[in-house]
């Protein structure tokens, strides 16, 4: 097979996938009744025309690079990680269970700490998926998606039966302490020249964009990322090279656990301040269909 | 299909079976036939031989309605044929057996035969007249087969008769062959020889297609030579000599001849005990393997691919468990569990070129300095620092390592698998040559390689012997197994059959030990 060009797989490809999801959605809109031109205007303006708009939209992103990262990493070792809903749901149990328990000075200690419970929540629900895989041999598609609605269950239970406050009637832990608010957009320096109203990206987007930078490092420059990527082409040929599949199964798992977690300390700890039954509905798929 | 032979009688006048005019085949910007021109008598062996890549398959493919030729014409006894898909092949009386038999395994040998050529819904006259066929060609060529032996009960060399039959069944006049005596012993090939020799008496035309200059030396009349996807020259077989053919394939002058000294073993590097390997069904593939080898030697395995030569390899290059004992220089290696992973044996000094470099030797998808990395990525040389690789350093090796081993193209960034064959195993055998191993294990290490870079491979392996590295190779081609070997061994059916001087054996020898033919049971 001829490869594309680079600009091709770069720019080319994207764009050709977003119009043609555009005319899709066109044909879906003309179907009930309504002007997809005005859909699309809307859909346009809402997210990208104002400072307000952006504000979600990054929000919303903020997510998406972390589940994204998550199947990335796994996928460079060919594991199909399905379950980073599920991870995230973990990963904020672990935001919540650091911001309801510990007294925080500042928010930036709060985050810390919240950022590592949220990864190792996450990475220990993908522990055992990426163990069966590599032990067993069960396939980690399968066992991922089970995962994910086991962890659903799980938060149900936690949520309903252990981490409600007495009196409340909805199925969430009690708003955290206010030392644990992590600034939005709006209320950091020189993100508040632009938005000025109050929007619920957060500070975790700047965490976002420098995982993303370290996974490329983790990926391309170390010993790890190349006994991963070296593992997801050819375990055959790991095994001459010496390569042990099982760590490297779980290594890339663990760490892909690790990053769909991450996502909890921008919805949990960031917008929602409180742990809420369905935190990440889809959010840890959509990571996965996004690729 | 009785008519085509019919109709084609008025013919016999035509004097080529098989004539093709200005063929030419592109696949993108690799052009793979060139105007190629070549005319088949009638009634003869023809072989076409050519390095891989040259073009052969694909002409052979055009030849039997795979792949339709861009321009150029194709005359079967004398009459343009068109040739959209392999029916019409049969149809024009060309018959093909592939290097890879397109067999059912748990059907009979008659089964396979009538498959796809019924005469109708129900098999039972289609069966009996199968049959009755078989038992004819049987006599007629020496191709004795029992009609109702299942596939998978056959050895290699029945099943390509198998095949032969097929053909014959479908009233193939025009026979082609691709590369058929890889998988066979000596013996089986002469047979498969004596066969086609018959075949061509009774009127029938044989394309050979092959990259052993000996089998073409042998069995064909005339032989048309492929380099670079042109055909080089056509000639009389008796008119020519191995060193011109290999030069026509080249393009320059090669020795075919290994130059070496006389081995001076030095102490034993490698001493391996009653090793023995089971595969994931627990079925034993080598059953009890004993051998040293001392420094300054190479120690060489023969025999027909999977008698336990891969399970050899991958037990001493940590690919898989195993039972028994090795030791190296003296130190005990483990066989399981921890330190028999392939990281401990290149630590404890062993190089391995694998047999099969595109599932083992390489990540295809790996860029050239990928791949030198590859097995040899903890290194102290091509760390940055704890946490980072030094990708710049490894690139530098990487360029040194191309320009001594005449890798081309000499762009470390290209993927393993935009190089050609030849130039992949010369990657593989660049890295693991030169990492100063005591003992090198080497797999078949001229498969698919051309044979400019075979005479390369050669000498630097024997280089490094005289170095005084311990070398066992392994190798399914007796030729190299015999010009390099300073000790020879045949494996048959996970065991040793004995221990050979490659200066006091012929091949004779070796191919009844390779077919399990031996008096009794020897160490080496």
């Amino acid at each position: 097979m001829d490869r594309l060009p680079r600009w091709a797989d770069v720019a080319l490809v994207p764009l050709v996938s977003l119009f043609l999801a555009f005319l899709i959605a066109a044909l879906v809109i003309l179907a009930i009744g309504e002007n997809p031109w005005e859909a699309l205007k809307v859909m346009v303006e809402g997210s990208l025309m104002s400072a307000y708009g952006w504000g979600y939209t990054l929000y919303y992103t903020t997510s998406f690079i972390f589940t994204g990262l998550a199947v990335t990493v796994a996928f460079h070792a060919s594991m199909f990680n399905i379950g980073g809903e599920g991870q995230a749901q973990l990963g904020g149990l672990g935001v919540a269970l650091v911001c309801l328990f510990i007294p925080w000075p500042h928010w930036s200690l709060a985050l810390i700490a919240a950022a590592t419970g949220a990864a190792l929540f996450g990475a220990a629900w993908a522990a055992i998926p990426a163990w069966l895989q590599a032990r067993r041999g069960s396939h980690i598609v399968i066992t991922t998606i089970m995962f994910n609605y086991i962890a659903g269950s799980l938060l149900v239970f936690l949520l309903v039966d252990v981490l409600r406050p007495p009196g409340k009637m909805d199925p969430a832990t009690a708003n955290f302490p206010a030392a644990t608010h992590l600034p939005s957009l709006s209320e950091l320096p020189l993100f508040n020249l632009v938005f000025t109203k109050n929007v619920p990206a957060n500070v975790t987007l700047l965490i976002a964009l420098a995982a993303a930078v370290l996974v490329w490092a983790l990926l391309w420059r170390t010993r790890l990322g190349y006994q991963i990527r070296a593992f997801g082409k050819s375990e055959q040929a790991a095994r001459y090279a010496g390569i042990n599949p099982t760590t490297i199964i779980m290594l890339a798992m663990l760490i892909s656990g690790g990053l769909a977690g991450l996502m909890a300390i921008n919805n949990v700890m960031g917008e929602a301040e409180r742990l809420l039954h369905n935190s990440a509905p889809g959010r840890g798929s959509s990571g996965s269909r996004w690729r | 299909m009785a008519s085509t032979k019919a109709e084609g009688q008025p013919e016999t006048a035509a004097p080529f079976a098989i004539e093709l005019k200005g063929i030419s085949k592109a696949f993108g910007p690799v052009q793979a036939n060139k105007d190629i021109n070549i005319a088949v008598p009638r009634g003869t062996i023809h072989g076409i031989i050519g390095e891989n890549g040259a073009g052969k398959s694909t002409l052979m493919s055009i030849l039997y309605g795979f792949y339709k030729a861009d321009s150029g014409q194709i005359f079967v006894n004398g009459r343009p044929t068109v040739i959209p898909d392999s029916q019409s092949a049969i149809r024009a009386g060309i018959g093909m057996v592939f290097q890879h038999f397109k067999l059912v395994q748990n059907f009979t040998v008659l089964e396979n035969v009538v498959l796809g050529a019924e005469d109708g819904a129900l098999l039972n006259s289609s069966l009996a007249k199968a049959r009755q066929a078989l038992a004819d060609l049987s006599a007629e060529y020496e191709l004795d087969v029992d009609p109702d032996a299942l596939i998978e009960d056959l050895s290699v060399g029945h099943q390509q008769r198998v095949e032969i039959l097929k053909a014959l069944y479908r009233h193939a006049d025009i026979l082609i062959l691709d590369e058929p005596t890889g998988v066979l012993t000596p013996d089986e090939a002469d047979h498969l020889f004596r066969i086609l020799r018959g075949l061509r008496d009774q009127g029938k035309t044989i394309i050979l297609i092959t990259h052993k200059l000996r089998e073409i030396m042998e069995t064909t009349d005339n032989v048309s030579v492929m380099r670079r996807g042109t055909m080089v020259a056509t000639v009389k077989t008796e008119g020519t000599s191995p060193e011109a053919l290999a030069e026509l394939m080249v393009g320059r002058k090669v020795l075919l001849e290994v130059d070496k000294g006389t081995a001076n073993p030095g102490a034993v590097v490698l001493r391996v005990e009653d090793l023995r390997v089971r595969d994931d069904h627990r079925v034993e593939r080598l059953k009890g393997v004993s051998f040293e080898i001392r420094a300054g030697e190479i120690l060489g395995i023969a025999g027909v691919a999977g008698n336990g030569q891969s399970e050899l390899l991958a037990a001493l290059g940590g690919m898989t468990r195993a039972s028994g004992k090795i030791t190296l220089n003296g130190q005990p290696l483990p066989l399981s569990g921890r330190g028999s992973d392939g990281q401990s044996r290149r630590r404890a000094g062993i190089a391995h070129v694998p047999e099969d470099r595109h599932h083992h030797g390489l990540i295809l998808d790996f860029t050239a300095w990928e791949n030198i990395a590859f097995g040899y990525f903890n290194e102290p040389e091509y760390q940055k620092n704890a946490l980072f690789m030094d990708n710049d350093a490894l690139r530098a090796d990487t360029r040194r390592k191309m320009e001594k081993f005449d890798v081309r193209p000499t762009d470390c960034w290209l993927p393993a698998k935009s190089f050609s064959g030849g130039n992949q195993q010369k990657l593989v055998v660049a890295r693991e040559f030169e990492q100063d191993p005591d003992l090198l294990l080497v797999g078949q290490p001229t498969r698919g390689v051309d044979i400019g870079a075979i005479e390369f491979i050669h000498k630097q392996l024997i280089s490094l012997r005289d170095q005084g590295k311990a070398i066992l190779l392994v190798s399914v081609e007796l030729d190299e197994i015999m010009s390099l070997s300073d000790r020879i061994v045949v494996m048959f059916d996970g065991r040793l059959m004995g221990l050979r001087d490659p200066e006091q054996t012929n091949e004779r020898e070796l191919g009844l030990l390779m077919a399990g033919i031996t008096g009794k049971e020897e160490a080496a």
